[in-house]
């Protein structure tokens, strides 16, 4: 079989945690290959969630998830910026909503002071409604939980992507892991060779970041430990005209299985209820069901009364990669050479960068050498106000800027800026040829395009923009 | 751990405080003073901005869209057309009413979005009227909009401004179908889009498509996905019949053998990347049956294009979304008028048309009136006295809205329709009634009434009416 690629490291999947750790080889300016089976990056587990920023105040003390999603937290705070990724810390409300669950609120606050989160203040009745005023009757009390945030499960990985490239990663799509033997490579030393269907591709050290599918790969390279079992969330997203109804992430207490269903802002100005929790055996089933969505819809009435009187936009579904274990499957064979980096369930956009500070670690540990960090090139996307932006990037995504249509200077440095052609989401035709023609990630199909601008993501779900949208996908595929 | 994460914004009003930060960018936006923006370049925007125009108004019409005639623009079959001149095609009716428009010195403009309402109030986002916002946002309620376009932004504070924004189909989700989400879940509109104006999102068209709905528009989606190659296996009606004239059934399902499936559920979509088949279930059954097709179409079960009624704080119709009007087509906010398939979603280009025009004579009116005054001089002034004195029309089960759904103040602007039109939502065999507080004001001879057809009901004169009793009752008498 051919030679696709060959470098120090391969990294295995392009989610938001492969997405991280290849970022971070880019800028340890390790020799990287980076692996995807499917289309584009981000396009897993990771665009299907409900993208709340987690500080970890709810974390399983003592865990390593514990651990890499408070690092992972406090890392997106400095890099956010230069990322340009939507996140912000609007804090989170936690619910109790019967006597028993307020008696397990003091549990919660000695949990976060366990897990090094000081910030949380137990709320009384009163103090709930103030804090949420269009909270359902029967709150008992809560626990609010300031830096509880928000971020763009889109822009994240695309983001990390787009510095790892522009930082020497040499990123290879449809090229799913096959089978993954050891070789020895012409300095006499041991390698990997991971085929691929676009080739084979072969490398000192492997990080397997495959989400899903981490079980499999890991046994394509020699190991066991865990099997995936997945737990689909199911949501609904409300419109934008409803975003005003909720001011935090209204979270409730937790359970030993799961976090439990929530209504939360997103940073893109709507908002989502859910996500539910069933324990499936299919990796690909990501269908909602009729069940589901009336306990979405139970949910959102209960929780925000007014809600029964919006239509959700949207409903879908992610699929947790959850395991036998309560933590991580984060190892490394040193003398392999190889990393593990699996059942990253319920928390991997929040922890991503925590881990992959982990895993460079680790990869040290195995004897990868690598220059000390360096500062790579921030990204740069449309939207500031004051059009600071590069003309000719992908918008940015979060409301907490205007829409490049909706900036003056914008539409006055590119007329196109000011032809709208999603309505709902207002995203103008040069946005759409930004995203298509974006030399480091450009989309490549409708979803590609609908995750890096929003269009058709709103109220019409493309009865407006869908026919014109798909004409330019056409044309200005590469 | 209690750094400033980064954009921590004040974020409670999500898109009002875009509003408010493209607002201080904004700066050196422009503004202009037309007397009236009419919103949305349809039949109703047109022929209104037509009238007005004629009557001597500095009259501007804006529509997002790159070119005018609203939905008919993109309908390439016939059956349009006011008065005798029914036989037209869509375009031809757009090309019509737009000529008109134009001769009569109407000023139109294409790819120009109104984003919303320049008040801080933008009540959609920054909402919690009912948290005691409402009086102070009101106050501040006036006529200027935020307009977008390639030629750049700008703010326009006409005297009056007519919403003729149209209706779109309710889509796949707000009618919680659940299933997969593959590509080739698509609108009726989304595919005259595709035949009439951008061939290029063709790959969206499969050739085996299922259609959910049976009304007017479902058979017209028939035709026209048969235009672009692709075959239709079934419609799908959870209703007993199918709720289109016998002609246009015969022309399209009847002749083509396309099943039409009453009282049938979409229960699931099933596909990954491409739709692969859903799965139907009869109503009442616990047996459910696949159908294979690769491209499913959902169709009509019209919702009002609302937004910007709802971000300008205007009273909605819980089952529609439509703006609220009384008979002079005003609606709740002092000096915004509204008229189309915006508040009938939807009836046939003709009656939207009409509406436009009867717009415009209350417009026109407005324009010259004491009530103009008014809202200028005392802001919430009228929007305060029309709700007080608005003498609603409500519908009862099986009735599902009816519009205009108020009945206005007499004297203050003229009465410019007199018919109300309204939909039921299931099939019935009875008379229509209006009555206030039980007693019947009118009365129609006894009729089958469907779901999806256009109904209609005299509006009564307010002389018939007690100005201080209750509210008007459009309802369904099934005896006698
Ligand atoms: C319902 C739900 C809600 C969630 N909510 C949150 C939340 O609020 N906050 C939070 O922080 N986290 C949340 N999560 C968790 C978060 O979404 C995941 O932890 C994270 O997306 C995992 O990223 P990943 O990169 O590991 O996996 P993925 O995004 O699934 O990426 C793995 C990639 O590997 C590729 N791949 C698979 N096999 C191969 C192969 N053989 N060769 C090459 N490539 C391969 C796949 O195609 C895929 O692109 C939620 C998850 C779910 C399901
Ligand atoms: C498939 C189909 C078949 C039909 N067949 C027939 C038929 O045979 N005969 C018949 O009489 N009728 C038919 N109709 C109905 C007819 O098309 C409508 O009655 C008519 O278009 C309604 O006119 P309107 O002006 O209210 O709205 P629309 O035609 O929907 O126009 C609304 C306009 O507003 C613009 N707009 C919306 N929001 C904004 C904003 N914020 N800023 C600027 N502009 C905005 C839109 O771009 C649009 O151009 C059919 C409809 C469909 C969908």
């Amino acid at each position: 079989m051919s030679t696709l690629d060959s470098a120090e490291v391969a990294v295995v999947g392009a989610g938001v945690v492969g997405a991280a750790i290849a970022r971070d080889l880019a800028a340890h300016g390790v020799d990287t290959a980076w692996l995807e089976a499917g289309e584009d990056v981000g396009a897993g587990t990771t665009k299907a969630n409900t993208a709340i920023w987690h500080t970890g105040f709810d974390a399983k003390p003592g865990t390593l998830e514990a651990q890499l999603v408070a690092r992972g937290y406090e890392r997106l705070i400095d890099l956010a910026p230069a990322l340009e990724v939507p996140a912000r810390a609007d804090g989170a409300v936690l619910v109790a909503w019967d006597a028993e669950q307020a008696d397990a609120l003091e549990g919660i606050l000695a949990q976060a002071e366990t897990n090094g989160y000081h910030d949380c203040r137990r709320l009384d009745a009163a103090e709930v409604y103030a804090h949420e005023p269009r909270l359902g009757a029967g709150a008992h009390g809560g626990v609010l939980v300031p830096g509880e945030g928000l971020l763009c499960p889109f822009t994240l990985p695309l983001a990390l992507g787009r510095q790892a490239l522009a930082g020497g990663v040499r990123l290879h799509l449809r090229a799913g892991v096959e089978h993954a033997p050891r070789e020895q490579g012409p300095d006499g030393r041991a390698r990997h060779r991971l085929h691929t269907s676009r080739g084979a591709v072969t490398a000192r050290y492997v990080v397997n970041a495959a989400g899903l599918a981490s079980a499999a790969v890991n046994r394509l390279l020699g190991h066991e430990g865990f099997t995936i079992t997945p737990r689909r969330g199911q949501l609904l997203v409300f419109d934008g005209l409803a975003r005003h109804l909720v001011r935090h992430v209204i979270l409730p207490v937790p359970t030993a299985r799961t976090k439990g269903m929530l209504v939360a802002p997103t940073v893109h100005g709507k908002l989502l209820v859910g996500p539910t929790a069933e324990d499936l055996d299919d990796t690909t089933a990501t269908a909602t069901t009729a069940e589901g969505i009336a306990a979405l819809t139970r949910w959102a009435r209960a929780v925000v009364p007014a809600l029964a009187e919006e239509e959700p936009i949207a409903a879908y579904a992610g699929l947790r990669a959850a395991t036998e274990h309560r933590d991580y499957q984060l190892f490394a064979a040193a003398d392999e050479g190889y990393v593990c980096v699996g059942g990253i369930r319920s928390t991997g956009l929040s922890s991503c960068l925590g881990i992959a500070e982990h895993v460079l670690g680790q990869l040290a540990a195995c004897g990868l050498e690598h220059d000390a960090p360096r500062e790579l090139p921030p990204v740069r996307l449309l939207g500031p106000v004051g059009a600071s932006g590069q003309p000719g990037a992908p918008p940015y995504l979060g409301d907490d800027r205007p829409r490049p249509c909706q900036d003056p200077a914008a539409v006055a440095s590119d007329p196109s800026y000011g032809r709208v052609v999603c309505h709902c989401e207002r995203v103008s035709a040069g946005e759409l040829h930004a995203a298509l023609a974006d030399p480091l990630l450009p989309a490549r199909d409708g979803d590609g395009l609908r995750r890096r601008t929003r269009a058709g993501q709103g109220r019409c779900q493309r009865f407006h923009c869908g026919a014109r949208v798909d004409a330019l996908l056409a044309e200005g595929r590469p | 751990m209690s750094a400033v994460p980064p954009h921590a914004a004040a974020a409670d009003t999500g898109g009002g405080a875009v509003a408010a930060a493209a607002a201080r960018s904004a700066g050196s936006v422009p503004t202009r003073r037309p007397d009236v923006l009419v919103i949305g370049g349809g039949p109703a925007g047109l022929a209104c901005a037509a009238e007005l125009a004629r009557a001597g108004a500095a009259v501007e019409l804006a529509d997002r869209d790159a070119t005018l005639g609203g939905v008919p623009a993109t309908t390439a079959h016939r059956g349009f057309g006011e008065g005798l001149r029914r036989g037209a095609t869509g375009p031809q009716h757009a090309h019509r009413l737009v000529t008109e428009a134009e001769r009569a010195g109407a000023s139109l403009r294409t790819e120009t979005s109104v984003l919303g309402w320049a008040d801080a109030g933008d009540a959609g986002d920054a909402g919690d009227a009912g948290d005691g916002g409402d009086g102070a946002w009101a106050e501040r309620a006036t006529t200027t909009v935020e307009v977008t376009g390639p030629t750049g932004r700008e703010r326009l504070a006409p005297a009056a401004v007519v919403l003729a924004t149209g209706c779109r189909e309710r889509p796949r989700h707000a009618r919680l179908i659940p299933g997969d989400r593959p590509a080739g879940v698509l609108t009726t509109n989304q595919v005259q889009q595709v035949a009439t104006r951008h061939p290029g999102g063709a790959a969206a068209v499969g050739r085996r498509a299922v259609i959910l709905g049976a009304e007017h528009v479902s058979f017209s989606a028939v035709h026209t996905l048969a235009s672009l190659g692709c075959e239709t296996a079934a419609l799908i009606t959870d209703l007993p019949r199918h709720q289109t004239l016998a002609p246009l059934r015969l022309a399209t399902a009847g002749v083509r053998g396309v099943p039409v499936r009453t009282s049938t559920r979409l229960t699931g979509i099933h596909g990954h990347g491409r739709v692969e088949g859903v799965t139907v279930r009869p109503v009442g059954a616990t047996r459910s049956e696949e159908i294979a097709c690769d491209t499913v179409v959902v169709t009509g079960d019209w919702v009002a294009e609302h937004e910007l009624a709802r971000r300008g704080g205007l009273v909605l119709a819980a089952s529609t979304g439509a703006p609220r009007v009384d008979r002079a087509l005003r609606t709740t906010r002092p000096g915004v008028f509204a008229a189309g398939n915006v508040i009938h979603p939807a009836e046939t280009a003709a009656v939207a048309a009409a509406g436009g025009r009867a717009a415009a004579r209350a417009v026109a009116a407005f324009l010259t009136s004491e009530a103009r005054e008014g809202a200028d001089a005392a802001g919430a002034g009228l929007a305060t006295r029309w709700r007080t004195a608005e003498l609603p029309v409500t519908t009862a089960w099986p009735l599902q809205w009816v519009a205009p759904d108020a009945l206005g103040l007499a004297g203050e602007v003229p009465s410019v329709v007199d018919t109300a039109v309204l939909r039921t939502a299931a099939v019935v065999e009875g008379r229509l009634v209006v009555s206030q507080d039980r007693r019947v004001l009118w009365r129609s001879r006894r009729q089958r009434l469907v779901p999806n057809r256009s109904l209609r009901v005299p509006l009564p004169d307010l002389e018939h009416l007690d100005p201080t009793g209750g509210r008007v009752e459009v309802r369904v008498s099934r005896r006698g």
